[in-house]
């Protein structure tokens, strides 16, 4: 009964014969008591991340910090059991940048010098965390820290080389840009940890990948795991 | 080193974060022994007047100071104290979880509930120089209501004082606006409750244009109504410790009532930071206490209802959630009704919201020059000056006498909504020159199917003061809206309301230019 009169309603501007409806309001519908906000029982949003990649440098992977970053792209679902503890999961989408420094140590992926070269990896990113709040509040995210763990399948992986020839070549080309992928050298799958602590949409991050991201096949060298950044949450 | 400072960086952050957790508290006392009052020598005179025309007691408890030896204890465990409140037998204090504990353990202490509350100021933004459009718009925010009747009767709120709670005063003390008011010695006592000192005439300009609201005036032309009212400053907004503004609300309320103050204008309120909105049921909040308190001791809070009208809060702040509170919504000057960004009622626990409504797109005081503003924070301090008038015109009337009168003074009553409460308030009633019987505008007939309003054709784009704006709400049993809407009426057959969208025993209540009828659903 009650959503046949709701949709009544809804309808209820048509039958103001033609007149201008400059304010309409339906305080029935307007239930003041919901479970999904900020600070209620389920809560979701979308948000976007950039990081540095910062972890230790290994001889023969080193990269070029500030230039080796990771961008994400995501949505977090949060459910709240107290006011001061939740648990949530997230979905995102990554791209990990490693810009690998040009030196005569360097082994990875080969010891060839080019004048800059990165390796990108694409990721899909499942998270389960747990959230700490700090504070009373009201239906604000508010202060936090959140403790999660993640699983990662990298679902595209490339090995972008450049070099400035020192004379043009058949192509009349001065500059030469290779794209290598199906790296077998890279790992599909990862885990690893992360910690957040946030103010509202406001959010500093820090990630660590457990896993090795080089196969340890072929005594390859490890890339850095950690990475530290800052986010914002879409809502 | 790059990705080593990164971390330290992350961790200060962190470090930052959690030790700026809570730990200030409103330690409350069970007993007021052994502690001697003599209400002659605390309260103003004015307040012992007050009290005894109103029948308030002057030996109430609430007002006996607290018991210094309490405080004295507590402040030796504590690691400082704050405010003391009298009417909630309470001192602030900031103390560690050990602490705390050890205060609790006290033989006088009744319990400890934690400071949370935050401010802020119910402002948008400060914007454009005064052009005749604007001289026009400060015209009307006055005639509006129709100030014009008050001014020309010479009643501007003389001998009234009205209280002003906010965040900063900058320019009242030099500012051509308040010439008047600081010439003839009316601008009485200021106190920065933040600072602990006399001094308020800086900080955030929202006070000095909302106290322009109220009494402001230029050579020629009034801001506000009360422009011989005696005034009272309070600074109580924080900007960089919110959880000290509850002490800071608290206390400027009881320092207004030791003062003798009639009437606080406190356009400020409190949503999303520290509550819910369920949580806005005029009970809840701490300082929806001390609002219903003050009211209690006989002054007249006015409140800004807030300005979340279009942001998912959307509803009431708090304390305009107040029963005893005027709540001040906000029309738009150039629509004439509800200003989309005004919030709506009602309480969560139903009860109306806003009561009355004003100009939320005001020309107020700046710094050095008049400006357009918006803001319910300004409709708040209009119906405040508006109120200091209609009490000097009928002194004998109390604060709640007040309060229902402004009300039914408003130019919708007896309609009423959750968007514009009874309307904007008429100077007329207090002047007893409004009409006793409204002409009838309108007519209800039933049909088959259907209910349909017609208006008479004589008024319809007639050249009277009022719009062609049709109000109409259906209510409940228990008088709660179910709808309500304004429409703008272009032919006589105004609004057909078909049968399936009502229930038995609803009531359809229509506001037509000035006349107000209902139907009862059978």
């Amino acid at each position: 009964m009650n959503k046949i009169i709701i949709i009544t309603f809804l309808l209820f501007p048509f039958f103001n014969n033609a007149q201008e409806v400059l304010l309409e309001e339906t305080p029935v519908s307007d239930s003041l008591h919901t479970n999904f906000g900020q600070n209620y029982k389920n809560y979701g949003h979308f948000f976007l991340s950039t990081g540095f990649i910062a972890g230790q440098n290994n001889s023969g992977s080193e990269i070029i910090y500030g230039l080796s970053r990771q961008f994400n792209f995501g949505y977090r679902y949060k459910r709240r059991v107290t006011n001061y503890y939740a648990l949530g999961f997230e979905g995102n989408i990554s791209n990990s940048s490693f810009q690998l420094k040009q030196n005569s140590t360097k082994i990875l992926p080969n010891d060839s010098i080019h004048t800059n070269e990165r390796i990108s990896v694409n990721a899909l990113n499942l998270e389960f965390y747990n959230r700490f709040n700090f504070g009373k509040r009201g239906n604000i995210i508010g202060r936090f820290i959140d403790l999660g763990f993640f699983v990662n399948y990298n679902y595209k992986v490339k090995n972008v080389v450049k070099d400035v020839l020192p004379v043009q070549n058949l192509f009349s080309a001065s500059k030469v840009k290779e794209v290598y992928t199906g790296l077998n050298y890279i790992e599909n799958l990862g885990y690893g940890i992360s910690v957040r602590v946030g103010i509202n949409r406001y959010v500093l991050f820090t990630q660590y990948r457990l896993s090795n991201l080089v196969a340890n096949n072929g005594n390859l060298p490890e890339l850095p795991g950690l990475i530290i950044g800052f986010q914002i949450g879409l809502h | 080193m790059f990705y080593k400072r990164i971390i330290f960086l992350f961790f200060s952050v962190l470090f930052c974060l959690s030790s700026n957790a809570q730990n200030r508290y409103w330690v409350i006392f069970n007993n007021k022994k052994d502690v001697k009052f003599n209400p002659l020598e605390y309260f103003d005179a004015k307040t012992i007047e007050r009290r005894i025309k109103y029948g308030i007691p002057l030996y109430d408890s609430t007002d006996y100071p607290l018991n210094v030896n309490y405080v004295q204890q507590v402040s030796q465990i504590a690691e400082t104290t704050g405010k003391q409140s009298r009417w909630f037998n309470s001192v602030a204090v900031t103390a560690t979880l050990e602490q705390l504990k050890n205060i609790e353990k006290l033989k006088f202490v009744d319990g400890v509930i934690p400071v949370f509350i935050e401010m802020h100021p119910a402002q948008t933004d400060y914007s454009t120089e005064l052009s005749k459009k604007n001289i026009n718009l400060l015209l009307n925010q006055i005639e509006r209501m129709q100030g014009n009747l008050f001014i020309q009767n010479n009643i501007d709120g003389k001998s009234i004082r009205i209280a002003i709670f906010d965040g900063g005063f900058p320019s009242v003390n030099n500012n051509p606006v308040f010439e008047k008011i600081r010439n003839e010695n009316r601008l009485v006592k200021t106190w920065d409750f933040v600072k602990n000192k006399e001094f308020v005439f800086d900080y955030n300009l929202h006070g000095t244009s909302v106290m322009s609201c109220i009494g402001g005036k230029t050579d020629s032309l009034n801001i506000g109504l009360a422009t011989g009212a005696e005034y009272f400053l309070a600074r109580t907004e924080v900007a960089t410790e919110p959880f000290s503004e509850e002490e800071n609300w608290l206390a400027a309320a009881e320092w207004a009532d030791k003062n003798g103050i009639d009437i606080i204008n406190s356009s400020l309120g409190y949503t999303f930071n520290r509550y819910f909105v369920e949580q806005m049921d005029g009970k809840t909040s701490l300082v929806v206490k001390a609002a219903n308190m003050a009211a209690s001791k006989g002054m007249l809070v006015v409140n800004a209802m807030g300005n979340d009208g279009t942001n998912r809060w959307k509803y009431v702040d708090t304390p305009a959630d107040a029963d005893s509170v005027l709540s001040v919504g906000g029309i738009d000057p150039y629509t004439n009704f509800h200003a989309e960004f005004s919030s709506y009622g009602p309480t969560a626990d139903k009860r109306l919201k806003p009561n009355v409504v004003a100009y939320s797109t005001v020309v107020a005081a700046g710094k050095s020059s008049l400006k357009k503003t918006y803001g319910t924070s300004f409709s708040s301090p209009l119906v405040a000056g508006f109120a200091a008038c209609a009490w000097q015109l009928h002194p004998e009337l109390s604060n709640m006498d007040i309060y229902k009168a402004i009300c039914k003074s408003a130019d919708l009553y007896p309609y009423y909504d959750y968007a514009h409460g009874y309307g904007v308030p008429q100077a007329s009633y207090f002047l007893n020159l409004s009409d006793s019987v409204r002409a009838e505008t309108f007519e209800f007939e039933k049909k088959d199917n259907e209910i349909n309003i017609s208006v008479f054709d004589n008024f319809l784009n007639d050249s009277s003061k009022y719009e062609d704006y049709l109000y109409y709400h259906i209510e409940d049993t228990k008088g709660n809206l179910r709808k309500y809407a304004v429409i703008k009426v272009n032919e006589s057959n105004a609004l057909s309301i078909p049968d399936s969208v009502l229930v038995k025993n609803d009531r359809i209540k229509v506001h037509y230019k000035g006349y107000t009828n209902s139907l009862l659903v059978n």
